[in-house]
């Protein structure tokens, strides 16, 4: 389905065509559910906050200013919302030691994650990806897979722009060293199994 | 060491790239819209019970107003002062003091058309209850709307 821009429905919708809105809807309804999906982790909870951001961003329609993205204002809303509800239900997850990414350097990935075959990559990732609390989760996405500019996650996630560029790269560090531990345990793993075979 | 960061970042990126996007389940943006079209339809169905209402006051004045008319003592009006002397304010004054009287009067000749009254406030109260019960015993019924989901 080929959309408009954000803008030409916004203006139907002010002029009174309600039912433009279901376009909005349709273009961001993915993007806004992969949000609160990454934040709440339950399909059910992640469609009620997807769905109540959407309907916030329609009632305030007639405050929303052009200066800003259509879509940056519906994130943040749908980022806001997810995150009052996990603090709501305290399902904040226990993040890595602190020692531990300090002391991690990204050079060390260079070692063993390139030798690593890309299927195994793309499931270590998705493995290490599960290790983040929420909020990280959700900005390191937005930066790699959605290709948002800093500036818009700062806008989406209230952040400073600086503190957005410190959180990618201290996240970036979490992943390297979840994904290294990761291939450490799988090594052991395939070593434990391997002498076991050789030693009858 | 910048090139291996900056391998990493590429590499990252197209790992994340190949996380496939979620999906809300069928029919979530015809249910956002529901839930966006229905306080439009309740705001124009109140709306609606409001102009009933105004309509029917209109009706009602409509219907009094002849009746008293043709009830009242119109001879009354000639005991109003065209230019005020102490004779006419004397007459006033006996006006005021006789109008609980004319009241009385007035209340006999409405008792001749208690049925025309009793049919009038039947028919309003009639339309009280219904636009009462259109308000908050349907809904209590009914909680749920077609697709589902809960009223709020």
């Amino acid at each position: 389905m080929k959309f408009e821009t954000d803008i030409f429905y916004i203006q139907q919708i002010i002029a009174g065509n309600a039912r433009a809105y279901a376009f909005l809807v349709e273009k961001h309804k993915e993007m806004v559910f992969s949000i609160a999906l990454k934040i709440l982790h339950n399909r059910e909870d992640a469609e009620e906050v997807a769905q109540d951001a959407f309907v916030k961003a329609y009632q305030s329609l007639s405050g929303f200013k052009n200066e800003a993205k259509f879509s940056t204002w519906l994130y943040r809303i749908v980022y806001n919302s997810a995150i009052s509800k996990v603090r709501k239900k305290k399902l904040e997850l226990s993040p890595l030691d602190d020692s531990t990414i300090n002391n991690y350097s990204d050079d060390n990935m260079d070692s063993n994650f390139f030798l690593v075959e890309e299927p195994d990559q793309f499931e270590l990732l998705q493995k290490a990806l599960q290790s983040l609390p929420e909020d990280e989760n959700v900005i390191v996405s937005l930066f790699y897979q959605n290709d948002h500019s800093i500036e818009d996650i700062s806008a989406i996630t209230g952040l400073t722009v600086a503190n957005v560029k410190v959180k990618l790269h201290r996240i970036r560090k979490k992943l390297y060293t979840e994904m290294q531990k990761l291939i450490n345990l799988e090594d052991s793993e395939y070593s434990r199994v391997h002498f076991k075979e050789v030693t009858g | 060491m910048k090139n291996i960061s900056y391998q990493n970042d590429e590499l990252l990126r197209k790992l994340f790239k190949r996380i496939t996007p979620e999906s809300p389940s069928a029919g979530f943006a015809e249910r956002v819209m529901d839930l966006i079209i229905q306080p439009e339809v309740d705001m124009s169905a109140h709306q609606q019970t409001v102009n009933k209402l105004l309509w029917t006051l209109i009706a009602a004045v409509a219907l009094i107003i002849p009746v008293l008319f043709f009830l009242l003592d119109w001879s009354l009006l000639d005991l109003f002062p065209k230019s005020i002397s102490a004779e006419t304010f004397n007459r006033f004054i006996v006006l005021l003091s006789n109008l609980p009287d004319y009241f009385s009067s007035v209340l006999n000749g409405l008792k001749q058309f208690s049925l025309l009254f009793i049919i009038l406030a039947a028919g309003v109260a009639l339309i009280f209850i219904d636009s009462l019960l259109n308000k908050s015993l349907i809904r209590n019924i009914f909680p749920f709307n077609l697709a589902g989901h809960e009223a709020k």
